[in-house]
């Protein structure tokens, strides 16, 4: 090592300048290694997804926790409930909190993904196969009662809810699956949702 | 070489003082308070008597559902999947108790919580009229349950594990009760003389824990003493051990302490983990 650094010290001034900025540059190179491998880390959400397939949960571990689980059921249940609140606002008497206010609290990565109206237009495309309206009175809505199937989580603290419409009288009455992504911040209690969407039949 | 070096201290005033805003700047960004939350994304943390509660309220309303409506078809879609390889029930006398049940006001009474491993299991004494009836609700996922009735809880079959000293392990089922568990197993001996696996003494199988506790076979009554297996043979034996349910999730390995294999009396222990 000492020998280097006396070689080093007797090249000429340009020699000196060449070598620092091949060192910078092989630092910069493994640095860029060391991010597109966390990247590319299982466990990393993709913002860029667009449907919840095998590469998309790949790497995602399934939340036992049922703490967790129930929090979350929590949540989608106020999530699915502004949906309604923003349709039958005469006739609903819970929180009056519409979906299209979550946008602006939705998590970083994915607010900078999507437009609100490309929001909004996720937001109807999932909840228009959990809040139905009644065919003879247009005004009333009905609520399918829903179960989150499973919990995929990616990281420490970001969660993709599979959502199912519950069976009626064991049918299964809505065919596909809804998908929430909630982001629990446990130490301030709050949550950001970071992906909806839905494969339905 | 004055102007010189009062250029030289203007660069180095100008740097220092850019250098101070940064750092300064660069406090404040670390330690500016969060801005805070709005009230639409704020959310409270669940009690656990709370999660028991909407769970059993969850399972429970459906399945009464399913008792009231009279609706055999969804309470056999709900029912442990094994129930009736090792109940003397049969589906015409679920059907029969249905029928003759007083459905109009259950109640559910005493319940009693279980784990064994990720399942949870609710236990809950449900009176129809008159009648009561064991109910258990077993929750191998957060938000799914199947259940069964009576003291039973579950049956599972395992595969085949790798053979050892030429001894292969067939574990073809395991009967869960709430306080003890069968262990129905082949045993073949692939080696090319006669192995004896001894089984006179309680401690000549053993459940072994996760934390390296070992349980013993309840008697040797129901496993039938020693057998000798011929070479390419196998045997079948059916090991009790009382271990109840909250403990059965820990298992991690079973042991066979004296197998004796060319005259040499060995102890051979492979995965179990249910």
């Amino acid at each position: 090592m000492g020998k280097a650094i006396i070689w080093f010290k007797n090249l000429d001034r340009n020699k000196q300048i060449i070598i620092v900025l091949i060192i910078v540059m092989a630092i910069l190179w493994g640095l860029t290694n060391i991010m597109k491998s966390w990247r590319n880390n299982p466990a990393y959400w993709d913002y860029n997804t667009e449907n919840i397939d095998q590469k998309a949960l790949q790497g995602s571990q399934i939340e036992y926790n049922r703490n967790t689980y129930w929090t979350l059921q929590l949540i989608v249940d106020r999530y699915i409930n502004s949906y309604l609140y923003e349709v039958a606002k005469e006739n609903y008497s819970g929180d009056k909190v519409s979906y299209k206010e979550y946008y602006k609290e939705l998590d970083a990565g994915y607010k900078k993904k999507i437009s609100k109206s490309k929001y909004e237009e996720k937001a109807q495309d999932l909840m228009s196969n959990i809040v139905l309206q009644e065919e003879q009175y247009e005004e009333h809505y009905t609520v399918l009662p829903t179960t989150i199937e499973k919990i995929n989580r990616y990281g420490q603290d970001m969660y993709l809810c599979t959502i199912k419409v519950d069976d009626q009288d064991g049918i299964e009455f809505v065919k596909g699956r809804g998908y929430i992504g909630v982001k629990l911040d446990q130490k301030r209690n709050i949550f950001r949702i970071f992906y909806l969407g839905g494969q339905y039949e | 070489m004055n102007n010189l070096l009062q250029n030289n201290l203007k660069t180095v005033i100008i740097f220092s003082i850019l250098y101070i805003v940064a750092i300064i700047t660069i406090l404040i960004f670390i330690w500016m308070p969060e801005k805070k939350a709005p009230e639409i994304v704020k959310y409270s943390n669940i009690d656990q008597d709370i999660i028991d509660k909407m769970t059993l309220k969850k399972y429970m309303d459906e399945l009464i559902e399913s008792y009231q409506l009279k609706n055999s078809s969804l309470l056999y879609n709900k029912m442990e999947e094994s129930f009736w390889e090792y109940t003397s029930e049969t589906p015409e006398d679920l059907n029969r108790q249905i029928e003759l049940l007083d459905t109009n006001n259950p109640t559910v009474g005493n319940v009693k919580k279980y784990f064994s491993g990720n399942t949870v299991i609710y236990s809950a004494q449900v009176s129809f009229g008159n009648q009561n009836k064991q109910i258990n609700l077993i929750e191998d996922y957060p938000g799914s349950y199947v259940y069964s009735t009576g003291t039973f809880y579950k049956y599972n079959y395992k595969s085949k594990n790798n053979p050892i000293e030429g001894m292969g392990f067939f574990v073809k089922s395991i009967y869960q009760d709430m306080n003890y568990m069968t262990v129905d197993i082949d045993i073949y001996n692939n080696n090319d003389s006669s192995s004896i696996v001894k089984m006179e003494n309680i401690s000549d199988v053993q459940l072994i824990l996760e934390d390296e506790r070992s349980i013993s076979m309840n008697n040797v009554n129901v496993a039938k003493g020693n057998q000798v297996i011929k070479s390419g043979a196998k045997s079948n034996k059916e090991l009790v051990f009382n271990i109840p349910v909250e403990v059965q999730g820990q298992i991690k390995r079973i042991q066979f302490n004296r197998v004796s294999i060319d005259g040499a009396e060995k102890s051979l222990e492979f995965k179990l983990e249910l």
